[in-house]
C-alpha cells in the first residue's frame, strides 16, 4: 500500500493520513505447543491500548460495506469509533442494538468472509479487526460488571414460544422480549445455548460466556424451560394452543455418517457426540463430571469444516495425535482459514485428498485404524469444486483408536416428525416463506439451521433477526419500536 | 467355732422352727409361686394375723417350691395342734377363712386342703401318699419347699455341709472315687460320668483351675435348676465347693442367667453366709483348702448352656462354642483346666457326699444311677417339677405322677430333652426312663424337660415350634446349625401352611443328618432331633399336611376350618361374642354359622362353645 | 518341640507337635476343603468343610481344630465325608446368593458380559465385584455344584455404606469369622464380632454403631482377608483382581510402614498389609488414603507457567526453561522448603540444588503445614526482601508470602493454594509412582518400589530436580536412574516419630501430606475429625429440578421412584423413556418409564443401581430433587390388537413391561407377562403386573419360584401350548439376545427394547446407534423398540461396554461415593448400659 494514494469514501472524521499506516493489530495467542495441552482459550484478547489502536485504524466509511456484510447489520463504524475514544461500555451498548451475542460473535463469526471481507482497508491491505474489537468490547463490559439492560417496550400481551435455545432462538427471543412480547424458550438439553454449548469447544468459546449471555436473556424477562423436548414433551401443535406465535430453531442436529463398513465400531463417533461429551457434558473435567471422556491416542477426524477442526483440536487436547482426513484439497476446505491455521499450528496432521473406505477393527469391535483411498481432483462438479476421484489400488490404513466423523449434520427430525402440518424439503429442512419466515402453518415461524441446513452461528442469528421482525409484524401488524 | 458346734447351733434353730406348738405359715414363694401371687397371699395372711393379734405368735416364712405347679399358690399351715396342712390354689381372699379355720378354730379348711404333711387325717390325704409324690424320690429337691432358703441353719440342720466336711476328711482323690462309685452322670444333658470328668480336671497340671456351676438353664419349659437355686442354694454351692476341692480349683463360678433374679439373690445371700461361717475364703475349716465363688450373670443365650460358650461368655466374649479338643479339663476358662457341672449335678454331689455313694447308687438302673428331676409340662393334669429314680416308666410318670392327659384326651407322645430332644410316641409308654433307653428310641434325657402331647397337638407344628426356638438360639457360628435350622424351620412352616412337598421330607432328613454329624456343638448336633423323631414316628402326619392338605390334629390354622354343627348349636351366642373378627353370625336361639372368608382359624369359638358344636376339619 | 507321626489316607506324615490334622494333611499335599481356616489365624471350626474321620474318635471331627496326635489314623476322603461336605457346602451356599452358579445359562452369560457390573449389592455372582477372588465360588465350582436343592435365604440386609472407605454387604457373608478374628489378632480387642443370633447372626460392631466409633482403626485387614465379596474397599471395589502385588513402603509419615502395593493397569489400587499380624498393621491413611491420593482428581498433571493472572499448561521443556529462567539470578536468595514425606534420594538432590544455588533448605516434618515454625520464620525473612525465590514440594508456603517473593516454584502432586499462587508449577510423581528409599523414624531404610504410573505428565522429583539443575547449568545432576543416586545419600538422620499411634487410633492420623489437608483429598477422612478446607458455597440449586415424591428399594438394587414431572406425565406413551441427570455434574442416562399419571403430574421409574449415574440417583431420597428429567423420549410402541402377546421382562424390564401390558390388554390382546430373575428375592411388581395382564408367569434361574430358567424357557413353554402372535422382550442385552434366537426358530414376531449408551437422547449425537436389519438406526429417535430378529447383538453388547474402564474409574474417583456415607452416628447410644458412651 502506498501512503500517498487517497483513500476513497473518506469521512470528515477520518484520521490523519499517517494513521492508516498502523498495521492490523495481532491478538496475543497462546503458543501452539503449549495450548495443545490445555482447553484455555487460544486467542487471549486485546488489551485496552491495543484495542484503541486497532479501532483507530477504522476510517469510518460513509457507506460502510462492513455493515452490509454483517448478517445482523451491526453499526460497525459507530461501535469502533466508541472504542477508539475509550468509551468501551458505550461501544458494547451500540453493539447490543443489533446483536444479542457480541462476545460470541466476536469469537466465532467468519469475519473474513463477512464484515471484514467488505472492509475498504482490506482492498489494499489488511482490514480492520472488527471481530476482535467486538470481542474486546463484550469482554471488557463483562469483566467490568456488565452493561445496563436495554430498554424494553411496554408489554404487548402477546406470547411467543421459541423452540431451541441456540443462536437463532436466542436472537429471536432477545429481540421479541425487547419489543414487549412475552417469550418462553424451550430447550431439549439441560443447558441453554445449543451449538454454542455442545458444539464449539471451550478453547474457542468459553462456556461461561455463553451462560453469561443466556443470563442476560433471562434478565430481559425471557423464560427458559430446559429439559423440554418439543416434539416429545409437547408438540408444536400443542404449543400453538397457548402461544400467539411459535419460532422453530431446532437446528441441524442429526449427524451424518460415512456409510462405510464397521462404522458402528467402538471408537467411531459423530463429531456431535465427541464434542458434546467434551463440552456440554464436560468430560474434560472427568471425573468431577461423570460423563466418560474419550481419550484418543490416535484420533482421525473425517471432514474439512469448522466442526472437523474443532473435533481434531479437541482430540489433540485430550492427549492424542490428531489427524484430519479430507477427500479434497485444502483449497476446498469449508473451514475458516484461521481454524485450519490454528489446527496446523497445534500439530494436527492433514491427510488431504484422502477418503476413508472402511473402519478397521479388532476382535472386541474396537477401532484400530481407518482404511483410506488416495484421491485426485477431477472435473468440477455441480458446486463448482473439482470432484475428487479415487486412485485405484491406493488403499492404505491410518492407525487410529478414535474416528470422528465430521461430515455434516441433517436437520433434527423431532419437530418435523411430530408436526405433519409443517411442510419440509426433501432434505428434511423446514420450508419457510423467504420474506415472512413463516412455515406452512400460520403463526409458526422457523429459522436457523433447521431451515437453511447446517451453517454458521451468525447466519442463524441473521435469520433470527429477520424472523423476529417478521413475527413482530405478524403479531402487531407494524414495525417494532426503535 | 468348730463345725460341729456350729451345726449344733443350727439344729437348735431348726428345732425352734419345727417346734410343734408354734404357729407357722410356709408360703411357696419361688418364682413360680410369686408368679401365681404368693407375695400377695403373704400380705393377706399378715393382715389377717394382725387382725387376730397373732402377728407375734406366728412365723411366716417364704419357702421354695414343692414342684406342684398346678397347685400354686401353696401354703402350709401349722396350727397349735402341730398339724401341718398343705393348701393348694390359695388366693389372698382365702386368708381370712384359712386363719379363722385352722389357726383360730384348729380345724382343717377342707375346700383347699391338699394334704397333711405329717400324720394321718381322715379327710385329707397324707403328703407322701399323694399320687404325685409317692413315686418320687427327692434327693436333689430334698429341701425345696421344706426349709427357708435364706437361712443357712435350716440347711445345716438337715445335713448340709456334712458332705463338705466328709470330703475334707477323704482327700480329693477319694472324693473322685466316691463320685465314680455313686454312678452320678452329668445332669445337664450329656450324661458324662461326673467322677471321671473330675478326674480329668484333677489330672491337669496348672497354677490355676476353675470349677463352674452351669446355671444357664435354657430349655423352654424347664425350671429344675431355678427351683433348686431358689429353694436350696446351699445344696448347689456345697456341691461346687466339693468339686473345686476335688479337682484343685480355688475359684468357682456360678453362671446364672440374668432372667433368674431371685435365684441370683438367694445365691448371693448364701455366699455371704458361707463367708460368715468360714466355708469360703482361705483355709476352709482348717482343711488347707481355699475357695471363692463368683456369680456371673448370663444374658440369656441358649447356647451359653454349652460349656465352651459359657466359658467364652464368662471371659467377656460372645458366647460361641469352641471345638473340642482341647477339652475344658485341659484348657477351659481363661485357658486353664476347668470343670463344669450343672446345678442339678452339684446338688446331687452334696447329697452323695453327705450320705455316701452306695446310698445314691441304690437308686436307678445299672448304667443310670440315682434320680433325675423332670419338668412335667404340656397336656397333662398335674404339671410340675418332679424327681424320680432312674428307670421309672413313662407310664408311671405320666399317669400316676402327672395324673394322666389333661381333660381325658388321648395320649399321643411325649417330648423329652427340650428342643434338643426327641418325641417318643405312645407306643413306648412303658419305656423305662434312663439315658440308654431314651437314646434307643431317638430321644435324649437332656436337662429334664418332659412335654406331654395329646391327640389335639400337631407333631409338625410342634417340631416347627422347637425349630423356631433353635433357629433363633443358634449362635450362628457353624454352617450346618445356622443354615440347617433356618431351612428346617422354613420347610416345616410351609408344610404347616399346606405348601409343602414330599421332596422336602427327604431334604429335611438330609439336612438333619448333616446337622447331627457336622455341627460344632451340641445345640446344632441335636437341633434337628424334633424333626427327625417326628418324621420317624409321625411321617403320616407330615404326609397328611402335604398330600391331603389336612392337619389331622386340627392345629394348623392354614389347613383347618371351623364349622358349627346346627344340630348341636343352641344359639347361645357364646361363640359369636368370642370371635375376634366377627366372623360368626346367627339369631338368638338359632344355630349360628361361621363366615369362612372372615374366619382366621383362631379356635376361640371352639373354646367358648359349651356344647361341642364347633367342629374342626 | 518334638515331631510326631500320624497316618493320613494311608500316608505316613511327620509334623511338629501342636500341629493340627489339617496342617499335617497340607504337609502331605492332601487337600481338605475349608473356608474359615487361615494360616495366620487360630483354628475356628465354623465352616465344617474340613471334617475327617479319625480312628477311635466318635463322629466327624474338623481337621482344622483337631491336634495331630501320634499314631492317629486319619481318613480325609470317603463317600460319607463327601456326602456331609456337599450338604454343608449346600447349606453354606444357601446363605450366599448363588443363583448364578446354578443357572443353566451361566457359561453363556459370563462369556457375554465379561465386564464388571457395578451393582451396589452383589445379588449374584454376575454382579459381584469379588467374582475373581471368591473362595466360595471356587470351592463350589471345583465341587461341581450346580444342583443345589436348597433355596437361597437372602437376608435382604441393606448395603452398609455408612463407614469411610468400605462397603459392607452382609448378604454375602458366610460367617467364616476371618474378619473379626484378624481384627482381634491385630488390635487385641476386636472392633467387630458376630452380633445377633441364629438367622440374624452377622458381623457387626457393638450396638451396631458406625465403625468410626467402634474402635475400628481402618487397617483394612478384614477387607483383605474376606473370602467373599462381603467387605470391600469402596475405592478399589470395581477394579477386579489386582494385577501386581509389589512390596514397598509408605512415605506418608515417618513410620514408613512396609506395604504391599496392589496395582492394576498402572493404577494403584491399595496399600495392603505385608502379612496378617499385628506388626504389619497399617493406618487408615496408608491403607486407603494412599491410593486415593494417587488417583485424586486434584492431581497436578501438567506443568503450569504463570502468564498474568493465569497459570497456563506447558510442556516440560518449556516449563523447565521457565523455572530455570525464574531462578537464574537468584543464587544466594533461594529457599527450598521440602517435606520429610519425600524419598531420601529426592531430598538429597534438593539439598544439592540448595547448596549449588547457595540457598537455604528447610526440612519440614511429614505432617507439617504452612503454620510450621520454620515457615513462619521464613515469612518474616521474606518481609526483609532478601529472598528472591522459593521452591517448595508441597502446599507449604502461605500464598501471601509467595506473593512477596519474585519467583516461586512448586514441585508437587496436588493442586493447592500454593500451586495456584506459584510462578511455575511442576507436577510430581509420588508414592507408588516414584522409587528410591525411605528412612523411618526407627532409622530403618526401606526400599520404595514403582508400581503405578503417574498421571498425565507428572515425573518423579529426582528427575525434575535433575532436569532443572541441568537447565540452570549446574553439575552433578546427570542421573538416569534413581538407583544411581541412592549410594550418594549420606547417613541421613532418622525423622522424629509421629505423635500418637495412628495405627491403633484413627484420631491420631496425620492431618497433612506435604501441607495438603488430607481430608480435602480423601474426603472420608473427615469422618475422623481431620480438618478440611471449608468448601466454597456450592451453586444454589434449591427449588430447581424435579421433586422425588416417593422412593423405595423394591428389590435389592432396584429403586422405585415417583417423580413430579408434569409435562412428561402428560405426554407419555407406552415404550417411551426419559433421560435423567441426578445432579448438574451427572451423565445423561436413559431410563424406561414404568408408569405415569397425567392428572397427578407424576412419572414412575424403576432404576437399577449399577453405576455412577444410577448410584447418584439411588442416593437421593424422597423430597430431594432430580436435577434434570427430559422426556418422554423415543417412539412409543404401536398398540394394536395382535391376538396373544407375550411380554418378557428381566431386571429393569420387569417394571418396563408394565405400561406395555396395560396398553396391549386395553387394545384387546390376550397378554401374558413373563418375568425372570436370578432368584425369587429379586422379583418385584408381581402384584401390579398380575393385574395388568391375563397371565403372569415367573421364572427364576435357581428355581426358587416359578419356572426354573429364564424367559427363554417360558417362551418355549408358552409357544408349545398356544400360538403367540407377538413377543416383546425388555431386559438385559443377554436375555433379549437369547430369547430372539428362540423366537426366531418359533417364527414369532419379536420386538425388543434396546438399551445402548445414550448422551442427548434427541438424535443429536448418534451414540446410541444400533444395527438393525443391516441399517444403522438411532435407538433414541428410531427406537428404542426394534425388530429383535434384525438386531446385531454383538455390536450392541460391545458398544454397551465401550466405557467399562472409565465407568469403573468414575465410581472410584468420584466424591459421590463418600456422599453415600451417612452422617456419622451420634457418639452416644443413649447411655444406660454402663459402657460410658
Amino acid at each position: 500500500m502506498t501512503t500517498n494514494e487517497p483513500m476513497p469514501e473518506q469521512t470528515e472524521a477520518a484520521p490523519k493520513k499517517g494513521r492508516v499506516k498502523t498495521p492490523r493489530q495481532p491478538m496475543p495467542e497462546q503458543d501452539p505447543r503449549r495450548r495443545r495441552t490445555n482447553f484455555e482459550e487460544v486467542p487471549r484478547g486485546y488489551s485496552e491500548e491495543t484495542a484503541m489502536l486497532e479501532a483507530s485504524r477504522c476510517i469510518q466509511c460513509k457507506k460502510p460495506g462492513c455493515v452490509e456484510g454483517c448478517p445482523v447489520n451491526i453499526h460497525i463504524p459507530a461501535f469502533i469509533k466508541l472504542i477508539a475514544e475509550g468509551k468501551f461500555i458505550d461501544a458494547l451498548l451500540k453493539l447490543k442494538e443489533q446483536t444479542a451475542l457480541p462476545a460470541v460473535c466476536g469469537r466465532v463469526c467468519p469475519q473474513e468472509s463477512q464484515c471484514e471481507a467488505r472492509c475498504i482497508l482490506g482492498k489494499k491491505g489488511e482490514p480492520v479487526a472488527i471481530g476482535r474489537l467486538e470481542r474486546f468490547a463484550a469482554d471488557y463490559a463483562r469483566k467490568h460488571g456488565g452493561v445496563p439492560d436495554p430498554a424494553k417496550a411496554a408489554p404487548t400481551g402477546k406470547r411467543v414460544a421459541v423452540v431451541g435455545a441456540g443462536p437463532a432462538g436466542i436472537t429471536v427471543a432477545g429481540e421479541l422480549a425487547r419489543w414487549g412480547h412475552e417469550v418462553v424458550m424451550f430447550e431439549a438439553l439441560h443447558l441453554a445455548g445449543g451449538v454454542l454449548m455442545y458444539g464449539i469447544p471451550q478453547f474457542r468459546l468459553p462456556k461461561e460466556i455463553v451462560q453469561y449471555e443466556v443470563n442476560n436473556l433471562k434478565r430481559l424477562g425471557v423464560t427458559i424451560h430446559t429439559d423440554y423436548v418439543i416434539g416429545k414433551t409437547e408438540t408444536v401443535g400443542q404449543l400453538m394452543e397457548t402461544f400467539d406465535a411459535v419460532f422453530i430453531a431446532t437446528g441441524a442436529g442429526l449427524p451424518v455418517f460415512l456409510g462405510i463398513p464397521n462404522e458402528n465400531a467402538i471408537g467411531v463417533f459423530s463429531a456431535n457426540e465427541f464434542l458434546t461429551r467434551a463440552n456440554l457434558m464436560r468430560a474434560i473435567d472427568f471425573p468431577r463430571f461423570a460423563t466418560s471422556p474419550i481419550r484418543p491416542r490416535r484420533a482421525v477426524t473425517v471432514g474439512g469444516g469448522n466442526v472437523a477442526m474443532d473435533s481434531a483440536r479437541t482430540a489433540l487436547r485430550l492427549g492424542g495425535e490428531s489427524t484430519i482426513v479430507y477427500r479434497r484439497s485444502k483449497a476446498e476446505m469449508p473451514a475458516r482459514a484461521e481454524e485450519v491455521h490454528h489446527a496446523e499450528e497445534e500439530g494436527v496432521v492433514f491427510h488431504l485428498l484422502t477418503n476413508p473406505v472402511r473402519i478397521v477393527t479388532d476382535a472386541q469391535n474396537r477401532v484400530t485404524g481407518v482404511e483410506c483411498l488416495r484421491m485426485e481432483l477431477g472435473e468440477p462438479d455441480a458446486s463448482g469444486r473439482r470432484r475428487p476421484v479415487a486412485v485405484k489400488g491406493s488403499e492404505f490404513v491410518i492407525p487410529a483408536d478414535t474416528v470422528i466423523v465430521a461430515i455434516g449434520n441433517q436437520p433434527n427430525p423431532l419437530v418435523p416428525q411430530t408436526a405433519p402440518e409443517i411442510n419440509t424439503s426433501k432434505w428434511g429442512t423446514i420450508a419457510t416463506d423467504p420474506v415472512t419466515m413463516m412455515t406452512s402453518k400460520p403463526g409458526v415461524f422457523a429459522g436457523g439451521d433447521i431451515v437453511s441446513g447446517a451453517a454458521t452461528v451468525i447466519s442463524a442469528m441473521g435469520q433470527g433477526k429477520m424472523a423476529a421482525l417478521a413475527m413482530h409484524r405478524y403479531l402487531m401488524g407494524g414495525d417494532p419500536p426503535q | 467355732m468348730s463345725f460341729a458346734a456350729r451345726q449344733q447351733q443350727a439344729e437348735a434353730a431348726w428345732q425352734t422352727f419345727e417346734q410343734p406348738d408354734r404357729l407357722r405359715i410356709l408360703v411357696g414363694s419361688a418364682t413360680c409361686g410369686r408368679a401365681a401371687g404368693s407375695l400377695e397371699v403373704m400380705q393377706a395372711f399378715a393382715d389377717e394375723l394382725a387382725k387376730h393379734g397373732l402377728t407375734e405368735a406366728a412365723d411366716m416364712v417364704e419357702v421354695g417350691c414343692l414342684g406342684m405347679c398346678y397347685a400354686e399358690v401353696m401354703v402350709e399351715i401349722r396350727g397349735r395342734d402341730g398339724k401341718r396342712v398343705l393348701y393348694q390354689g390359695v388366693e389372698p381372699r382365702h386368708a381370712a377363712a384359712l386363719i379363722e379355720t385352722q389357726l383360730v378354730r384348729g380345724e382343717v379348711y377342707l375346700p383347699l386342703a391338699l394334704a397333711v404333711m405329717t400324720g394321718v387325717d381322715e379327710a385329707v390325704p397324707t403328703f407322701a401318699e399323694l399320687p404325685m409324690i409317692k413315686p418320687q424320690v427327692r434327693i436333689v429337691l430334698r429341701n425345696c419347699g421344706i426349709i427357708d432358703p435364706t437361712n443357712i441353719d435350716h440347711y445345716l440342720a438337715r445335713g448340709g455341709y456334712q458332705g463338705m466336711t466328709r470330703a475334707f476328711a477323704m482327700g480329693p482323690d477319694q472324693v473322685i472315687e466316691e463320685m465314680k462309685a455313686s454312678g452320678l452322670r452329668g445332669r445337664g444333658g450329656a450324661g458324662f460320668p461326673t467322677g471321671v470328668k473330675w478326674g480329668f480336671a484333677r489330672n491337669s497340671v496348672a497354677d490355676q483351675k476353675y470349677v463352674i456351676c452351669n446355671a444357664d438353664e435354657g430349655d423352654p419349659g424347664a425350671f429344675m435348676d431355678r427351683s433348686v437355686l431358689e429353694g436350696d442354694p446351699h445344696a448347689v454351692l456345697e456341691g461346687l465347693l466339693i468339686a473345686g476341692y476335688a479337682i484343685g480349683a480355688s475359684i468357682g463360678y456360678v453362671y446364672c442367667r440374668a432372667e433368674y433374679p431371685l435365684a441370683i439373690e438367694r445365691l448371693q445371700g448364701a455366699i455371704t453366709q458361707m463367708h460368715e461361717l468360714g466355708f469360703l475364703g482361705g483355709d476352709i475349716l482348717g482343711s488347707g483348702f481355699g475357695f471363692e465363688i463368683k456369680i456371673k450373670k448370663g444374658a440369656g443365650a441358649f447356647v451359653c448352656g454349652e460349656e465352651t460358650s459359657l466359658m467364652q461368655s464368662i471371659e467377656g466374649k460372645r458366647g460361641m462354642p469352641l471345638s473340642k479338643p482341647p477339652f475344658p479339663a485341659v484348657s477351659g476358662l481363661f485357658g486353664k483346666p476347668t470343670n463344669i457341672n450343672n446345678v442339678e449335678t452339684l446338688a446331687a454331689v452334696s447329697a452323695i457326699m453327705e450320705k455316701g455313694a452306695a446310698w445314691y447308687a441304690g437308686y436307678g438302673t445299672e448304667k443310670s444311677r440315682g434320680t433325675k428331676t423332670f419338668a412335667l409340662a404340656g397336656k397333662i393334669s398335674r404339671t410340675g417339677l418332679i424327681e424320680v429314680p432312674m428307670g421309672i416308666s413313662l407310664r408311671t410318670i405320666i399317669n400316676e405322677i402327672g395324673g394322666g392327659v389333661l381333660d381325658g384326651k388321648q395320649f399321643k407322645a411325649v417330648q423329652t430333652g427340650g428342643p434338643s430332644g426327641g418325641c417318643i410316641p405312645a407306643q413306648f409308654i412303658d419305656l423305662a426312663v434312663d439315658y440308654e433307653r431314651l437314646a434307643e428310641v431317638g430321644s435324649i434325657m437332656g436337662s429334664g424337660g418332659m412335654i406331654v402331647i395329646d391327640e389335639e397337638s400337631c407333631m409338625v407344628d410342634m417340631a416347627r415350634y422347637f425349630l423356631s426356638f433353635t433357629e433363633n438360639e443358634s449362635c450362628g457360628k457353624c454352617v450346618p446349625c445356622r443354615m440347617g435350622t433356618q431351612h428346617l424351620l422354613r420347610m416345616l412352616t410351609t408344610i404347616t401352611e399346606g405348601r409343602g412337598t414330599l421332596e422336602q421330607l427327604d431334604i429335611m432328613r438330609k439336612i438333619g443328618d448333616a446337622m447331627k454329624n457336622a455341627s460344632l456343638c451340641g445345640l446344632g448336633q441335636t437341633a434337628a432331633n424334633p424333626v427327625l423323631t417326628t418324621l420317624q414316628y409321625f411321617e403320616d402326619e407330615y404326609r397328611a399336611h402335604i398330600v391331603d392338605k389336612k392337619c389331622p390334629a386340627g392345629a394348623c390354622r392354614a389347613l383347618i376350618r371351623f364349622d358349627i354343627d346346627p344340630a348341636r348349636c343352641t344359639g347361645c351366642g357364646a361363640c359369636l361374642r368370642a370371635c375376634p373378627v366377627a366372623a360368626i353370625s346367627g339369631e338368638k336361639k338359632q344355630p349360628h354359622a361361621i363366615d369362612q372368608e372372615l374366619c382366621i382359624q383362631c379356635g376361640s369359638c371352639r373354646q367358648a362353645c359349651k356344647f361341642a358344636a364347633v367342629l374342626v376339619d | 518341640m518334638g515331631s510326631i507321626s500320624l497316618t493320613i489316607d494311608g500316608q505316613q506324615v511327620e509334623v511338629e507337635e501342636g500341629a493340627t490334622v489339617l496342617q499335617a494333611a497340607r504337609k502331605a499335599d492332601i487337600v481338605i476343603p475349608t473356608i474359615c481356616d487361615h494360616k495366620d489365624l487360630n483354628p475356628y471350626g465354623a465352616c465344617r468343610m474340613c471334617i475327617v474321620e479319625i480312628a477311635g474318635v466318635r463322629g466327624f471331627p474338623t481337621s482344622c481344630t483337631t491336634p495331630a496326635a501320634p499314631g492317629m489314623q486319619v481318613v480325609t476322603q470317603s463317600a460319607r465325608l463327601t456326602e456331609l461336605r456337599n450338604r454343608t457346602l449346600e447349606l453354606m451356599f444357601s446363605g450366599h446368593p448363588n443363583s448364578c452358579l446354578v443357572c443353566i445359562h451361566r457359561e453363556a452369560c459370563e462369556q457375554y458380559r465379561p465386564k464388571v457390573t457395578k451393582a451396589a449389592r452383589s445379588t449374584r455372582c454376575g454382579f459381584c465385584a469379588n467374582r475373581d477372588e471368591c473362595d466360595l465360588r471356587t470351592m463350589a465350582l471345583s465341587a461341581g455344584k450346580n444342583e443345589l436343592s436348597l433355596p437361597t435365604l437372602y437376608a435382604s440386609y441393606n448395603l452398609e455404606r455408612d463407614d469411610p472407605f468400605m462397603d459392607r454387604d452382609y448378604n454375602l457373608c458366610v460367617l467364616c469369622g476371618k474378619c473379626w478374628r484378624i481384627c482381634e489378632k491385630i488390635h487385641g480387642k476386636p472392633a467387630i464380632s458376630i452380633i445377633n443370633r441364629g438367622k440374624w447372626a452377622r458381623i457387626g460392631t457393638a450396638f451396631d454403631k458406625s465403625h468410626v466409633f467402634s474402635g475400628c482403626t481402618f487397617c483394612g485387614g478384614c477387607i483383605d482377608i474376606c473370602p467373599t465379596g462381603t467387605l470391600t474397599d469402596r475405592f478399589a471395589r470395581w477394579q477386579g483382581k489386582p494385577e501386581a502385588d509389589t512390596p514397598s513402603a509408605c512415605i506418608l509419615c515417618s513410620e514408613g510402614c512396609s506395604v504391599v502395593a496392589q496395582s492394576k493397569g498402572g493404577q494403584l489400587l491399595a496399600y495392603t498389609m505385608t502379612g496378617f499380624n499385628k506388626e504389619a498393621g497399617l493406618c487408615a491413611l496408608g491403607r486407603f488414603g494412599a491410593a486415593q491420593i494417587a488417583a485424586s482428581n486434584q492431581r497436578l498433571i501438567r506443568p503450569l507457567v504463570r502468564e498474568g493472572e493465569d497459570l497456563i499448561p506447558f510442556d516440560w521443556q518449556g516449563a523447565i526453561a521457565a523455572a530455570a529462567e525464574g531462578l537464574k539470578d537468584c543464587a544466594g536468595g533461594v529457599v527450598l522448603v521440602i517435606s520429610a514425606a519425600t524419598s531420601r534420594e529426592d531430598r538429597f538432590l534438593y539439598v544439592q540444588l540448595a547448596e549449588q544455588l547457595q540457598g537455604r533448605m528447610l526440612l519440614l516434618p511429614a505432617e507439617a503445614g504452612e503454620d510450621d515454625p520454620q515457615v513462619q520464620a521464613l515469612a518474616a525473612a521474606v518481609q526483609g526482601g532478601t529472598i528472591r525465590a522459593v521452591i517448595a514440594n508441597g502446599n507449604l508456603l502461605p500464598v501471601e508470602m509467595m506473593a512477596k517473593v519474585p519467583f516461586s516454584l512448586i514441585i508437587d502432586c496436588l493442586h493447592s493454594p500454593a500451586s495456584s499462587g506459584a510462578s511455575v508449577v511442576l507436577p510430581a510423581a509420588v508414592l507408588s509412582e516414584s522409587g528410591g528409599t525411605f528412612r523411618t523414624a526407627t532409622g530403618a531404610i526401606k526400599q520404595l518400589a514403582v508400581s503405578s504410573q503417574a498421571p498425565g505428565d507428572a515425573l518423579p522429583e529426582w528427575r525434575i530436580v535433575c532436569d532443572l539443575a541441568q537447565a540452570l547449568g549446574l553439575t552433578g545432576f546427570d542421573f538416569e536412574r534413581v538407583e544411581a543416586v541412592t549410594p550418594l545419600v549420606a547417613d541421613d538422620p532418622a525423622p522424629a516419630p509421629v505423635s500418637g499411634d495412628p495405627r491403633q487410633n484413627v484420631r491420631d492420623l496425620i492431618p497433612r501430606f506435604r501441607g495438603h489437608l488430607l481430608a480435602d483429598v480423601v474426603s472420608a477422612l473427615a469422618a475422623f475429625g481431620l480438618p478440611t478446607t471449608p468448601a466454597e458455597t456450592s451453586e444454589e440449586t434449591t427449588g430447581v429440578g424435579f421433586p422425588i415424591l416417593e422412593k423405595r428399594e423394591i428389590a435389592p438394587n432396584m429403586h422405585f421412584f415417583k417423580v413430579k414431572a408434569e409435562k412428561v406425565a402428560q405426554f407419555s406413551l407406552p415404550g417411551q423413556f426419559v433421560i435423567l441427570m441426578a445432579k448438574e455434574t451427572s451423565e445423561r442416562s436413559p431410563f424406561t418409564l414404568v408408569d405415569w399419571d397425567a392428572a397427578e403430574g407424576t412419572i414412575s421409574l424403576v432404576i437399577e443401581e449399577v453405576g455412577r449415574s444410577s448410584r447418584e440417583l439411588a442416593s437421593l431420597k424422597a423430597g430431594d430433587r432430580i436435577a434434570h428429567v427430559s422426556g418422554p423420549l423415543g417412539l412409543p410402541l404401536t398398540i394394536e390388537n395382535k391376538g396373544t402377546v407375550l411380554l418378557g421382562g428381566g431386571c429393569y424390564g420387569i417394571g418396563a413391561i408394565f405400561p406395555l401390558a396395560r396398553a396391549l390388554r386395553q387394545a384387546g390382546n390376550r397378554v401374558i407377562c413373563a418375568i425372570e430373575a436370578s432368584s425369587a428375592y429379586l422379583l418385584y411388581m408381581q402384584k401390579e403386573l398380575a393385574t395388568a395382564c391375563d397371565q403372569l408367569i415367573i421364572a427364576t434361574k435357581d428355581g426358587s419360584e416359578g419356572v426354573r430358567g429364564g424367559i427363554q424357557e417360558v417362551l418355549a413353554q408358552v409357544a408349545a401350548q398356544e400360538p403367540v402372535d407377538q413377543f416383546i422382550a425388555v431386559g438385559c442385552t443377554f436375555m433379549m439376545r437369547m430369547v430372539t434366537e428362540i423366537s426366531r426358530t418359533l417364527n414369532i414376531p419379536t420386538l425388543v427394547a434396546l438399551n445402548p449408551i445414550m448422551v442427548d437422547g434427541t438424535g443429536m449425537c448418534g451414540a446410541c446407534r444400533v444395527s438393525v436389519g443391516d441399517k444403522t438406526r438411532f435407538a433414541c429417535i428410531d427406537g428404542p423398540i426394534f425388530d429383535g430378529h434384525g438386531v446385531d447383538w454383538d455390536e450392541l453388547a460391545s458398544r454397551r461396554s465401550a466405557y467399562a474402564r472409565e465407568e469403573v474409574q468414575a465410581l472410584s474417583q468420584s466424591v459421590d461415593l463418600n456422599a453415600l456415607m451417612h452422617q456419622p452416628h451420634a457418639q452416644s447410644h443413649g447411655g444406660g448400659c454402663g459402657c460410658g458412651r
